[in-house]
C-alpha cells in the first residue's frame, strides 16, 4: 500500500481495482460518459456524472469501461446507507503499536493519484454523507477530513462517476446534490442484438441456441416491463448449462428449470 | 467578419464548393447568387431524374422524396429547403434562368466514408480556408473510377454551357472540384452514359419522418426556409400556449376551438426566425440551438410549470458541446441535444424539445402525390436511437428509435372536452399509491431526524450503549477515555404530513382547493390547494394538475371541509391553513412540515398548547426529482377514465 505525507499527516492510500469487465452495449452511451468528463481548457471542470438504470444493465461496467478508456486508474467505492462522511475521506485505524494511523479512503486515493472513482448505488447513502462530498462536486474540487483538519484538493485528472438504481434509494438526494450530479445518464435494457453480444461476452462458452433463446425470453420480459435484466440472463444461461454438464439433457430443456429457479415461477410465462 | 463566399472561377464558370446537405452552403448558394447574377445554374445531378426533380422542387417548401431502384436496390433523393442542390436548382425556377443537371447517371457508385469538418466553421473563417483544407484532404484520396467518369462527364457539359452562356453558376460537391477544373481545360469526348432512367417516383414525405431522415433536423430547416422570404411579423409575446386551458363554462358547453399545437409551434419558430440575426444574414447554427432550447423551455414550463434553472441550461450547452468535440464536430446535431436534453434536464423537456426540433410546419400527411414513410435506416447509415421514457413505468416497453409519439394528442381541435362530461370527479390509482407511499417516506425521516437530535455520546462508564463514538474518542484521546453513544429512537410517531411546494401568498396561482376522503381504509384523508383542473387539459376528461401543497391525515374519513373551517381563519396563506389543520388532525404529537420556509413561531405556540410537536423538513433537502414526480397529479371525470388513464399521462 502506497503512503503518502499530506501537511505533516501520514495518510495509507487505498489501491486501485483490476476488474475482468468490458463494456458490449451502446457506444453512445460509453461516448455520452467520455463526454461528461471532458475537459477543453485547463479552466473548465469536469462534469460529476450518474449513471441511473435498474439492477443489472450494466452501469458498474459502463463506468469501468469508460474510465479504462480514459487509461486512468479505477477506484470503487460501494456506498451504504451506513456510509458516513469520514468513511468516504480518511478514517482513523489503530495501528500495530496502538498509534492511530490514518487511511484514505477510494475516493481520496483516487483524488490524490488522479484517479477515477465510481462511487457505487450512490443513493444509499445519507445527506450527511453526501454534505461532506458537495465542495468535491463543486468548482472547489476539494474535500476537508474534520478528523485529521486536512483540506484534500483533488488532482486536476480526477474523475467521479456515481451509479444508482432507479427508483430504490434509501435516502433523499437534496437539491443541492441533485444540482451537482449531472449530467444524468440513462441506461435501458439492452437491444436483443446487444443482449446477445453481451451473453456472448460473458458466456464464450454456451451454444448460440440457448444464448438466442434466453434473449427472447429477457426480451419478451423487457416488452412487459419486468426487471429482468442481462444479469439474471447471464446466470440462467450459466445454471442450465451447468446443469446439463450434471445431467446431460438438452440445454433447452432446462430453461424452464433455470428460470424458475433463478426469477422464480411467475416468470416462467416469457417462455415459449 | 471574414468574407464567406469564394468561387473557383474558370472560364466563365463560377463554381461554388460545397458540402451537400448542410444549410451553411445552401446560404452561400444563395449569395452566390446575388454576387453573381449568372444566366444558367449548373448542379451537380443527373440529368435523367429532371422531370420528377424539377417537380418536387416547385412542391417546396413541401418536402419530396424521389425513388428509383437500382440493381434491386431502392434509391431515394430527399427534396429539402437547407441543401445547396436544392437551393440553387430553387433560385434557377424562381428567377426563370436555365437550369442543368450536369452529372451522369450511374448504376452503380460506392459509398465513401468521408470525416470531413463540421459546415459550422464555414460560418466563422469563411469559405475559402475551409475549402483549401478540404481539398489539401481529397488531394490525399486516390478517386474512384466512376468519380472520375462522373468528372469528366460534368466537365464536358460544362464546356458546353460554357460556350452557350455568360456566367454559368456550377454547385459541385468540394471532393470533384479540383478534377473537375483539370478537366475543363481539356478536350473532352462526350461520356457514354445512361439518358434515360425509367420508374423514378415523386412522393409526399409523411410529416411524422422528418425528424428522421432529414439531413438538418426539421426546425433548422424550417427557420431556413422562413428566412428565404420576407418575414411574417413577429408573433406577440404571450401568444399560443401549449397548455389546453378552457374555462369552466366552455367545459360544460363541450368546448370550443382550441389553439392546435401546430399553432403554438409555428409561433416558436416565426418567433426564432426574428431572433437569430437581420434578414439576408446567414443564419447562425449555435444561435437557431439556443433559440431552439429557449422556446422548449418556453412550452416545458407551459406544460409542467417547471421552469428550466440557469444550471440546467449551463450544463446543457456544456455538455452538448463536449458530446459534439468527442464526435469531431463543432456543434452537436439533434441526437446529441436530445441526450443533453434528457441528461441535464428530464425526459419531459427531451420531449418539448424533440417536438420542437422535429417540427416542419409546411408538410401534410395528405397531399396531391402518394404520401410515404421513410425511416433513417432506409436512408442514412449509421443511425443511432434514444428513447424517452414517461415520468411513470406505465406504459409497455418498446424501442421506438428517435421517435416520440408515445403522447396521445387530439385528433381534432375540442375532442378531449366530450370527455367531461360526467360530474363525478376521482383520482389517478397509481398516484394516489405514490403520493402515500411518499407521505411514509416523510414520516421516517422526520423520526430520523428527531431521534439524531435526541442522541448523545458520553465516557464509558458501565456500558456500551449503542456503540463507542470513534470520533469523540479520538478527539479526546488525551483524556484516556472511550466515548460511547447512545441513540434515542422516537417515542411517539409522527401525524399528520404537510408538503408546501409554493405558498402562494397572492392568492393567484392555486386557486382550486379541496378536502378528499380517503376511499379506503390504507389511503389517508387529503385536502390540498391546486391549479384549477381547466388550465390544463391533457386527455379526454383528463385534467393535469399541480400541487401548491397538500395535508396527509391517517386514519381516513375524519377530516371536515378544512378550507370553510372557521377555525383556520387566523392562518397567513394556505399552507398555513394546512399546518393548522395536521395539528388538529393529528393522533400523533408530531407533524412533519416540509416547506421552503420554517413555519411562524406563532404556529409552534399554537402547537405546543395543543400538546403537538412541528417537525420542519426544509424543502431543498428533499429530493427535487421525488418533488417533481409528485408535484403533478390528474384529476378524472368519471371512474372509467382509470382504464384510459394511462395512455394520456406523462
Amino acid at each position: 500500500m502506497e503512503r503518502i505525507t499530506l501537511d505533516g499527516i501520514n495518510l495509507t492510500l487505498a489501491n486501485p481495482i483490476e476488474l475482468p469487465l468490458r463494456w458490449v452495449g451502446d457506444e453512445e452511451l460509453l461516448r455520452q460518459l467520455l463526454a461528461a468528463w471532458m475537459v477543453i481548457d485547463e479552466r473548465d471542470i469536469p462534469f460529476n456524472p450518474r449513471l441511473i438504470g435498474k439492477p443489472g444493465v450494466g452501469k458498474t461496467t459502463l463506468a469501468y469501461a469508460a474510465a479504462k478508456r480514459l487509461g486512468r486508474k479505477v477506484y470503487l467505492f460501494q456506498a451504504t446507507m451506513d456510509t458516513r462522511p469520514e468513511d468516504l475521506i480518511v478514517t482513523p485505524v489503530i495501528g500495530p503499536e496502538g498509534s492511530i494511523q490514518y487511511a484514505a479512503s477510494s475516493l481520496v486515493s483516487a483524488m490524490i493519484s488522479g484517479g477515477v472513482l465510481i462511487l457505487d448505488e450512490g443513493n444509499r447513502m445519507s445527506e450527511k454523507a453526501w454534505a461532506s462530498l458537495a465542495p468535491l462536486l463543486d468548482d472547489r474540487r476539494y474535500v476537508e477530513s474534520i478528523i485529521t483538519g486536512l483540506r484534500i484538493t483533488a488532482h486536476p485528472d480526477f474523475r467521479i462517476v456515481v451509479t444508482m438504481n432507479e427508483d430504490s434509494s434509501t435516502f433523499e438526494v437534496p437539491e443541492y446534490i441533485h444540482s451537482r450530479l449531472q449530467p444524468q445518464l440513462f441506461i435501458d435494457f439492452p437491444e436483443a442484438d446487444e443482449e446477445l453480444a453481451i451473453l456472448k461476452e460473458n458466456l464464450p462458452f454456451a451454444g448460440s441456441s440457448i444464448l438466442n433463446y434466453v434473449v427472447q425470453f429477457l426480451q419478451r420480459g423487457h416488452a412487459s416491463d419486468e426487471p429482468y435484466s442481462v444479469r439474471d440472463g447471464i446466470n440462467i444461461a450459466r445454471y442450465a448449462l451447468k446443469m446439463m454438464a450434471a445431467t446431460e439433457k438438452d440445454p433447452r430443456e432446462l430453461l424452464p428449470l433455470a428460470v424458475e429457479r433463478i426469477l422464480g415461477e411467475e416468470a416462467l410465462r416469457y417462455l415459449k | 467578419m471574414p468574407e464567406r463566399l469564394h468561387l473557383e472561377n474558370f472560364g466563365n464558370v463560377h463554381a461554388l464548393p460545397i458540402l451537400h446537405y448542410r444549410m451553411e452552403f445552401a446560404q452561400l448558394v444563395r449569395e452566390a447568387y446575388e454576387l453573381l447574377k449568372p444566366d444558367c445554374i449548373a448542379i451537380e445531378l443527373p440529368r435523367t431524374l429532371e422531370p420528377q426533380f424539377l417537380r418536387a422542387i416547385a412542391r417546396l417548401p413541401e418536402l419530396s422524396v424521389l425513388s428509383y431502384q437500382v440493381a434491386g436496390q431502392s434509391v431515394f433523393l430527399l427534396v429539402e429547403p437547407a441543401d445547396p442542390l436544392i437551393e440553387g436548382a430553387r433560385l434557377a425556377l424562381e428567377n426563370h434562368i436555365p437550369l442543368h443537371l450536369v452529372d451522369i447517371d450511374l448504376d452503380s457508385y460506392p459509398s465513401h466514408d468521408e470525416q470531413l469538418p463540421d459546415s459550422y466553421a464555414v460560418q466563422r473563417i469563411g469559405l475559402e480556408p475551409f475549402y483549401r483544407e478540404v481539398e489539401k484532404l481529397y488531394r490525399d484520396l486516390e478517386p474512384c473510377d466512376e468519380d472520375l467518369r462522373r468528372e469528366r462527364g460534368m466537365a464536358h457539359r460544362l464546356q458546353q454551357l460554357s460556350a452557350q452562356h455568360q456566367r454559368v453558376l456550377f454547385i459541385c460537391g468540394m471532393s470533384h472540384l479540383q478534377r473537375i477544373r483539370e478537366n475543363f481545360g481539356k478536350l473532352l469526348a462526350q461520356p457514354l452514359t445512361r439518358t434515360r432512367r425509367e420508374g423514378i417516383a415523386i412522393f409526399n414525405l409523411h410529416p411524422e419522418c422528418c425528424h428522421e431522415v432529414l439531413a438538418e433536423y426539421p426546425f433548422l430547416s424550417s427557420l431556413y426556409e422562413m428566412r428565404r422570404s420576407p418575414l411574417p411579423p413577429e408573433p406577440a409575446a404571450g401568444g399560443a400556449s401549449l397548455r389546453k386551458s378552457f374555462n369552466a363554462f366552455e367545459l360544460i358547453l363541450g368546448g370550443k376551438q382550441s389553439i392546435p399545437e401546430e399553432q403554438a409551434l409555428l409561433e416558436a419558430i416565426q418567433r426564432s426566425a426574428h431572433r437569430i440575426g437581420s434578414e439576408g444574414e446567414m443564419p447562425d447554427r449555435q444561435k437557431i440551438m439556443l433559440r431552439l432550447f429557449l422556446e422548449a423551455a418556453r412550452h416545458y414550463r407551459q406544460e409542467t410549470g417547471d421552469k428550466v434553472h440557469y444550471w440546467q441550461k449551463r450544463a446543457f450547452f456544456r455538455f452538448a458541446r463536449n458530446y459534439a468535440l468527442l464526435s469531431q464536430m463543432l456543434l452537436p446535431d439533434l441526437y446529441q441535444m436530445l441526450a443533453a436534453a434528457r441528461g441535464c434536464l428530464d425526459d419531459n423537456f427531451a420531449y418539448a424539445f424533440f417536438r420542437l426540433a422535429a417540427h416542419y410546419p409546411w408538410q401534410r400527411e395528405q397531399s396531391e402525390i402518394p404520401t410515404m414513410r421513410l425511416s433513417a435506416a432506409e436512408l442514412w447509415a449509421g443511425t443511432r436511437r434514444i428513447r424517452f421514457r414517461p415520468r411513470q413505468q406505465v406504459r409497455g416497453k418498446g424501442r421506438s428509435g428517435i421517435k416520440m409519439t408515445n403522447r396521445r394528442k387530439e385528433k381534432r381541435p375540442g375532442d378531449w372536452l366530450e370527455g367531461f362530461d360526467d360530474p363525478y370527479i376521482c383520482s389517478y390509482p397509481p398516484e394516489d399509491l405514490s403520493i402515500e407511499e411518499y407521505g411514509r417516506n416523510l414520516k421516517r425521516i422526520g423520526a430520523r431526524q428527531l431521534s439524531e437530535e435526541a442522541s448523545r455520546t458520553e465516557p464509558f462508564s458501565a456500558s456500551l450503549l449503542d456503540g463507542i463514538d470513534m470520533r469523540e474518542t479520538i478527539r479526546n484521546l488525551h483524556e484516556g477515555k472511550i466515548y460511547v453513544k447512545e441513540n434515542k429512537r422516537l417515542k411517539s410517531g409522527v401525524g399528520c404530513v404537510v408538503v408546501v411546494f409554493d405558498e402562494d401568498r397572492e392568492d393567484s396561482r392555486y386557486p382550486y382547493c379541496m378536502t378528499w376522503l380517503g376511499e379506503h381504509d390504507q389511503e389517508s384523508d387529503m385536502a390540498f390547494y391546486a391549479t384549477p383542473p381547466t388550465d390544463n387539459i391533457v386527455g379526454p376528461g383528463i385534467s393535469r394538475c399541480e400541487y401548491g401543497g397538500f395535508l396527509l391525515s391517517y386514519p381516513p374519513r375524519r377530516m371536515h371541509d378544512v378550507w370553510q373551517d372557521p377555525d383556520y381563519r387566523g392562518a397567513l396563506g394556505k399552507g398555513e391553513v394546512l399546518l393548522m389543520a395536521a395539528l388538529d388532525y393529528s393522533l400523533e404529537k408530531d407533524v412533519v412540515y416540509a416547506a421552503a420556509k420554517p413555519p411562524r413561531s406563532y404556529l409552534k405556540q399554537q402547537a405546543a398548547r395543543l400538546g403537538k410537536r412541528i417537525i420542519y423538513l426544509p424543502l431543498g433537502s428533499l429530493s427535487p426529482v421525488a418533488l417533481k414526480r409528485l408535484r403533478a397529479f390528474h384529476i378524472l371525470y368519471g371512474k372509467d377514465k382509470r382504464d384510459i388513464a394511462k395512455d394520456y399521462i406523462w
